[in-house]
């Protein structure tokens, strides 16, 4: 990988070739489409065209009474997962495509500090400068390695910025009004692992053999590439990454919807009063839902009337990290070792969290 | 050129998409309302930068370059972005509906519940008590005089519960924090002998009466005790959301 980063390193911009008129065109057709949508939309309003009244849309509208009750859940639930992930994928994307771009690989280097465990917690605390949620943060997280970071500092910043934002800690802090520990306990166990987890990785010989190798590839061709102008190099790097992430959203989408509908959840939290079990059936149901980090806190917190609080914790720690979107996501930049390595110490680390406040709760 | 191409119009279509669900106000059946605006002009970015470029491309100023890959695994991963698409084009969007409930009957939150004040986005008029409103008196400090003496007039679906007796049902409605997936239905314990005889689980009533004390003045458990349970329709706008 080191290769690939020095070869990325010290390349001079050449002058500018295409400009703005292009995104000035694209307001221009963006315009358009915006137009045809309004016309859709007030279709029923628009009383001389008889034509569109008979158009084949209105006669849909009558399918969701065909569709058994299961798939028109499982249909709402993967759009809703799609269409709540796609403005932070999009984020996420113009972020990493900006950093890329924009700010020379040096810069960030020298932001940061040298010491590794000192970087990996700047790289942590990166997550309070970008309140996104985890689908935001992977197209960065491409960026930092494309720009030279480790695969093993980049998974501090994966695994601990989705918690350690201000976000999603005040949101924790609202929900557990009655045990505001939780918002604390979250955050520090969520740096604590990531790190923990990266320093497991440090021991790994070859740690950038845990990369997806279509995406050091990727990373050779742009390295290798004549550098054109920022806006196409922008405009290029906008495409191809929006294009994977987007792939991935869906398939993730399509796996936590479908195994939300099929499992019902009655299975998941019928265990719920056992301490141990519990910390498991919670450890599932991170797993399995898959919603923003900014707000999983509200949801957690209905959980808590029949879950041990110890148990909530660890769903609020390990679903940020760990559930099916996210990894569909992170399985664009690493494969499945890397997969199979950091998934199973992240359940421990959230499970073993979890048994130790229930044990000091029960106290 | 061509493959380009097509990705970015199915980028497009996407975009596309979501700023027609942005438009017509269909996004509240999929995300709670304080991510509506930014989905619109995430997309609306995105729609521009996609377009642009597209039109950078058929000019031949943009060269995409990608790492080559098995063609049947660039088929595999686009299957999936290409169903979801084609579905949220064609159908109107689907409710949620009783399966879906079912599935998260152990999750509610109910009036009396943990002691802690809950409050909802609602849209009826200040003074006019639905279930989002009541569930927000009860879960904190009350005067029991008071709260039995009022008339009780709330809509809402009929759902087992988890905790509640046989002659007992909560009635209730969904609440959304982020996004459907996470629909949670909250409600008010409706006490009614042999409901199951004459109501549908998931169906839609409107129930008047008021309330009783089924607990003691240390631990209140307040239950509504019908006069009257009349079948309705879901309502056009059944979600709830927390903000």
């Amino acid at each position: 990988m080191s290769g690939i980063i020095s070869e990325m390193d010290g390349r001079e911009p050449e002058p500018e070739q295409v400009g703005p008129e292009l995104v000035i065109a694209g307001f221009f057709v963006a315009g358009l489409i915006i137009i045809f949508a309004l016309i859709t939309f007030f279709k029923d309003q628009i009383t001389g065209l008889g034509l569109l009244a008979v158009s084949g849309g209105l006669s849909l509208n009558n399918l969701p009474n065909l569709i058994p009750e299961q798939l028109q859940t499982f249909i709402t639930l993967t759009l809703s997962l799609v269409v709540e992930g796609l403005p932070f994928v999009i984020l996420g994307v113009l972020l990493a495509m900006l950093i890329r771009v924009f700010v020379p690989a040096s810069v960030m280097m020298r932001i940061l500090p040298k010491q590794r465990h000192l970087r990996r917690v700047g790289l942590a605390l990166l997550g309070m400068a970008m309140p996104v949620c985890e689908c935001g943060n992977v197209p960065v997280a491409r960026s930092l390695i494309s720009q030279g970071m480790s695969p093993q500092d980049v998974t501090v910043f994966l695994l601990a910025a989705p918690i350690i934002n201000p976000i999603t800690f005040l949101a924790t802090w609202e929900a557990f009004g009655f045990a505001r520990w939780v918002a604390v306990t979250r955050l520090v166990a969520a740096l604590v692992i990531a790190l923990v987890v990266a320093a497991g990785l440090d021991r790994l010989k070859r740690p950038e053999e845990l990369l997806e190798p279509a995406f050091v590839a990727a990373c050779r061709i742009h390295a290798h590439a004549q550098r054109v102008s920022r806006w196409r190099e922008f405009l290029e790097g906008f495409q191809t990454e929006l294009w994977l992430i987007v792939r991935l959203l869906c398939i993730g989408a399509l796996i936590a919807a479908a195994t939300q509908t099929i499992v019902p959840r009655e299975v998941i939290v019928a265990i719920g009063s056992n301490m141990w079990l519990s910390l498991l059936s919670m450890l599932g149901l991170a797993l399995v839902v898959s919603i923003c980090s900014g707000v999983d806190a509200f949801f957690a917190l209905s959980y808590a009337n029949s879950f041990p609080l110890g148990s909530v914790v660890t769903f609020l720690i390990a679903s940020p990290m760990i559930n099916v979107k996210s990894l569909s996501l992170m399985k664009s930049t690493f494969n499945w070792r890397y997969l199979g390595a950091v998934v199973p110490v992240v359940a421990v680390l959230a499970v073993l969290v979890g048994l130790v406040v229930n044990m000091v709760v029960a106290k | 050129m061509r493959r380009n191409l097509l990705k970015l119009g199915v980028l497009v279509a996407i975009n596309g998409y979501c700023l027609k669900l942005f438009l017509a106000g269909e996004l509240l059946n999929y995300i709670n309302p304080r991510y509506v605006t930014f989905t619109g002009v995430m997309n609306l970015l995105s729609l521009i930068v996609c377009i642009a470029a597209a039109i950078a491309l058929v000019g031949r100023k943009l060269t995409v370059i990608e790492p080559s890959r098995h063609w049947w695994a660039g088929v595999l991963l686009t299957v999936p972005v290409v169903l979801v698409l084609s579905v949220g084009w064609i159908l109107p969007p689907q409710p949620l509906t009783r399966s879906n409930v079912a599935s998260k009957s152990l999750a509610e939150l109910v009036a009396n519940s943990n002691g802690q004040r809950l409050s909802f986005a609602s849209e009826r008029p200040e003074g006019d008590k639905g279930i989002a409103e009541w569930i927000s008196e009860l879960s904190g400090p009350v005067d029991e005089a008071s709260v039995v003496s009022q008339p009780v007039d709330v809509l809402g679906f009929v759902h087992a519960g988890a905790k509640y007796q046989p002659n007992e049902f909560v009635l209730s409605r969904l609440v959304i924090y982020c996004c459907a997936v996470d629909a949670t239905p909250v409600g008010l314990g409706v006490h009614e002998a042999d409901w199951r005889g004459h109501l549908k689980e998931g169906s839609w009533v409107q129930v008047h009466g008021s309330f009783r004390n089924f607990g003691d003045a240390m631990r209140p458990n307040y239950i509504l005790v019908p006069s009257s349970i009349e079948p309705l329709g879901q309502p056009g706008s059944y979600l709830y959301y927390k903000f």
